[in-house]
């Protein structure tokens, strides 16, 4: 407690300013009433207040300024410090819940909500491709039709620029999968000379109706037949890439708005994250 | 063009792509909004001919809508900005306001 009162009285000294440093032309003006000048008369009654509180005896009455005051100055040092305590013990309290909550809610989203689910189709060389195949390397999925006007084209061309370029970023391929919404016209020979226009990995997949509808499911992705013809129709759909990870798990989505470079940007930064907790991951590879 | 079982190379989506620009340039020069069913202009019928052609009759009809739309909204757009304008241009000229 003495150290603590002496610390303070020093403070509080230091902080007083000196008499000698008021150089103001108004008070020297006046200096024969200089000591009796508000601005020393006002000094003086904190300088004694001070003494009072941090004195140890006991209050003593004084003209007009009744009773020391209840709170003495260490009680409220103290005082500030508990509270003081208090409020950063509560924000680190609700910061971890915070982290908690939000790493859970991650989980959820990476495993129960979208994707990392068993689908079953078929490649474009007629061979049986399920989602065990994607396996250990990212993937990126896109849900479209080969008689597509002018989206399909589009985004396919997008996905085919921005893995090249995550390519020359990383030195990591990723794959790019188109799977098919048209079941009755698409087939794996329609669909294996529609991917290899846009890019020499665009994996094509298709499926009866009752596979594409549950891999679709997986991906929430939305699908419907437009018009009354049996031959020449479009199909509506939901315009979104979604990346997976190495361990088949859903990363995160892209809309239509996302560019090549911010794909590629994006991706780049999702292969860097993995490779850095995941060393047996392209072992021999150097990110930067 | 009739529907093939094949679906449309690069190749021929590119000349779909491009009568399908050359047919609304027309009618945009004409200052005609077209719109899906509205009879064709004269000037513009064989390049109308050559879109219809080029591309699936599924496509001719999503362009025309999607031609549409854009220009509905361009409309709307054109038609905010210019009363916003006149609300302006109320207030600078010194008129009395409530």
């Amino acid at each position: 407690m003495r150290l603590g009162t002496s610390l303070v009285r020093f403070m509080l000294s230091s902080a007083t300013p000196s008499t000698s440093y008021i150089s103001s032309p108004q008070l020297t003006a006046s200096s024969l009433a200089f000591n009796k000048s508000p601005y020393v008369q006002i000094l003086n009654h904190r300088n004694h207040i001070m003494h009072r509180l941090l004195s140890s005896e006991p209050a003593r009455r004084s003209g007009g300024w009744g009773q020391a005051p209840p709170l003495s100055f260490q009680m409220l040092l103290v005082g500030l410090m508990a509270g003081a305590g208090v409020l950063a013990g509560s924000q680190v309290y609700i910061d971890t819940k915070m982290q908690k909550a939000m790493q859970t809610t991650q989980q959820v989203a990476g495993k129960a909500s979208v994707g990392g689910g068993a689908f079953e189709l078929v490649d474009t060389n007629n061979k049986p491709f399920t989602d065990k195949d994607l396996l250990g390397e990212f993937a990126l999925l896109y849900f479209g039709f080969t008689f597509c006007p002018d989206i399909c084209p589009e985004e396919l061309e997008k996905i085919a620029a921005a893995v090249d370029m995550v390519e020359a970023q990383t030195g990591v391929k990723i794959q790019p999968v188109f799977i098919s919404v048209d079941p009755e016209r698409d087939t794996p020979a329609k669909v294996k000379e529609y991917v290899k226009e846009f890019h020499p990995r665009l994996l094509g997949l298709t499926g009866d109706l009752e596979s594409i509808k549950r891999v679709s499911k997986l991906y929430r992705v939305y699908f419907s037949k437009t018009g009354e013809s049996k031959t020449d129709y479009l199909v509506d759909h939901s315009i979104i890439h979604y990346l997976i990870n190495p361990e088949g798990e859903f990363v995160t989505f892209y809309a239509k708005s996302y560019t090549a470079d911010n794909l590629a940007t994006s991706m780049s930064e999702n292969v860097r994250k993995w490779k850095a907790s995941h060393p047996d991951y392209h072992p021999t590879l150097k990110l930067t | 063009m009739s529907s093939p079982t094949d679906p449309p190379s690069k190749n021929t989506r590119s000349l779909c792509y491009r009568a399908r620009d050359n047919f609304y340039k027309c009618v945009e020069d004409l200052g005609i909004d077209f719109k899906p069913g509205s009879p064709v202009p004269s000037q513009c019928k064989v390049l109308r001919q050559t879109f219809e052609n080029s591309c699936l009759s599924s496509w001719v009809e999503h362009f025309d809508q999607q031609r549409e739309a854009e220009a509905r909204k361009s409309k709307f757009l054109h038609r905010v900005i210019n009363s916003k304008k006149e609300e302006l241009a109320g207030g600078l000229t010194g008129k009395p306001q409530s």
